[in-house]
């Protein structure tokens, strides 16, 4: 399951409409339910950043590790 | 106690840069629980000297010219002790993994020395933890000799291109002046063919506002990486980036012409900053130090044993990322306590007012800390790039919006 999508306020109140609700939903489903390639790439790095709940910074941005 | 070199460097950095170092009260967000992340990420600046003369060189080209008073190569004690403290920090955190990034400077001038220290490193490390290393070249000496090096140590190499030959040769060139292009393309069909596949760690392209974001992509593409990431060359409200023709969000709307090209691409290649606005948009977290709230647990080691920060913060002004620290008497652990550096990890308590005012923030998280810079006041503003990293933010949301309640439609159904 994914974390829920960002709908955040500034603390002036502006607001952002929500993005889909997907917290209820698995993650690898929606990728293989026909997300295309870059979304797909990108959901798929977000079920892999589950492992590290701190999302620390790399040094480099040009190395696939 | 605070060590005299580390409080005279401390002063100095309060007279530039008052956020963090006057400003950020750190005990209170001890009180709340904060503790700082170790590092996991080290760059060690293995040769000072570079073979080209980029025009847009944060080393070289930028405020801080510190590299003149160190030595040219790191000098074989202070790499043997560089190697005994990560593997002292290794052991004390247990950490399962480190990464080193063996840079300069130009990393591949030390030669067959280079593998040499990959060794020590592998034979220090490799018992002890995930040992990644990884050294970061402008490609012109990537030869089959120096490729059998990295590949006999597992050595992930990243290499510098700028697009397009016309557009590279502008900026990446000898210190003749000689443009670079075609031994960078020479050194990437090495780094492609199927050996060395697993040594392809992938492309960094500096932003050009007034190249072609098409012509990028697509050359970029051609040297098929397994990752492609786009850097906002590095600027700050003391120095801002060249904006041709007076144009507002000129770096925005190139992202977005080189977004439309990865998005649409049937077989796309990773590309970081796309995937990192994707992924912060969606609620997880990012890995850049361009963008999001995660904490940077990064340090660089100097060629002298001084630890420092990131070296990109050299573009805001000379000693910007001193922390008075040296590897030869200090361990890692010691930067946690350095300002800079506890402000690079402390999420939105790092953003300014009018950031925490904005809706955008969790996901631009203020923008690279580098970019946020303003004299006197320091770093807590707005990036520098905010309109800019506001348009392709925004650009990616719409897009990504329809797609995902399609595709949660389906699931659903």
């Amino acid at each position: 399951m994914v974390t829920k999508p960002l709908q955040d306020a500034g603390t002036d109140g502006d607001q952002w409409a929500p993005l889909a609700e997907v917290s209820d939903l698995p993650i690898s489903e929606i990728v293989t339910r026909g997300a295309d390639p870059a979304l797909a790439l990108s959901m798929q790095r977000l079920v892999r950043s589950l492992d590290d709940p701190d999302g620390v910074i790399s040094a480099f941005s040009s190395f696939v590790s | 106690m605070i060590p005299a070199a580390v409080a005279t460097i401390r002063a100095e950095q309060q007279e530039r840069a008052a956020w963090p170092y006057r400003e950020l009260d750190v005990e209170p967000l001890r009180g709340a629980g904060w503790r700082p992340v170790p590092v996991r990420d080290v760059i060690i600046k293995v040769h000072q000297r570079c073979n080209l003369a980029c025009t847009y060189c944060y080393v070289y080209q930028h405020e801080d010219q510190s590299w003149e008073d160190r030595p040219a190569v790191m000098p074989p004690e202070t790499w043997r002790t560089t190697v005994d403290k990560l593997a002292r920090h290794v052991r004390r955190h247990g950490m399962p993994q480190l990464r080193v990034i063996l840079h300069g400077g130009e990393p591949l001038l030390l030669g067959a020395r280079l593998g040499e220290l990959a060794a020590d490193l592998r034979t220090a490390l490799d018992g002890e933890c995930d040992l990644q290393i990884g050294v970061q070249t402008n490609g012109v000496l990537l030869r089959e000799r120096m490729m059998a090096q990295l590949r006999t140590h597992r050595v992930k190499v990243g290499v510098s291109v700028d697009g397009t030959k016309p557009d590279h040769d502008r900026h990446r060139v000898t210190h003749g002046g000689r443009g670079t292009f075609d031994k960078v393309a020479a050194a990437l069909a090495l780094l492609g063919q199927e050996e060395n596949r697993a040594s392809y760690g992938g492309l960094l392209c500096t932003v050009a506002a007034d190249t072609d974001p098409v012509a990028t992509y697509r050359t970029l593409r051609a040297f098929d990486p397994p990752l492609i990431n786009f850097l906002l060359p590095h600027a700050n409200w003391e120095h801002p980036p060249p904006r041709p023709d007076g144009t507002v969000t000129p770096y925005g709307d190139w992202l977005v012409e080189a977004f439309e090209c990865w998005y649409r691409d049937p077989e796309p290649p990773r590309i970081q900053f796309f995937e990192d606005v994707i992924v912060l948009l969606l609620g997880g977290k990012g890995t850049s130090e361009q963008i999001g709230l995660s904490p940077a647990a990064l340090v660089v080691v100097e060629t002298d044993g001084a630890i420092e920060q990131v070296d990109a913060l050299k573009s805001a002004y000379p000693g910007a990322a001193a922390t008075g620290l040296d590897i030869r008497h200090d361990e890692l652990d010691a930067v946690l306590d350095d300002p800079g550096v506890i402000a690079r990890q402390i999420g939105l308590a790092a953003l300014g007012d009018e950031c925490a005012r904005c809706p955008v923030r969790r996901v631009c998280g203020g923008g690279h800390y580098v970019h946020r810079y303003r004299a006197g006041a320091g770093f807590r503003n707005p990036s520098v790039y905010c309109a800019d990293l506001k348009r392709i933010i925004g650009h990616i949301r719409g897009r990504i919006a329809a797609d995902i309640a399609d595709l949660t439609g389906k699931v659903e159904g």
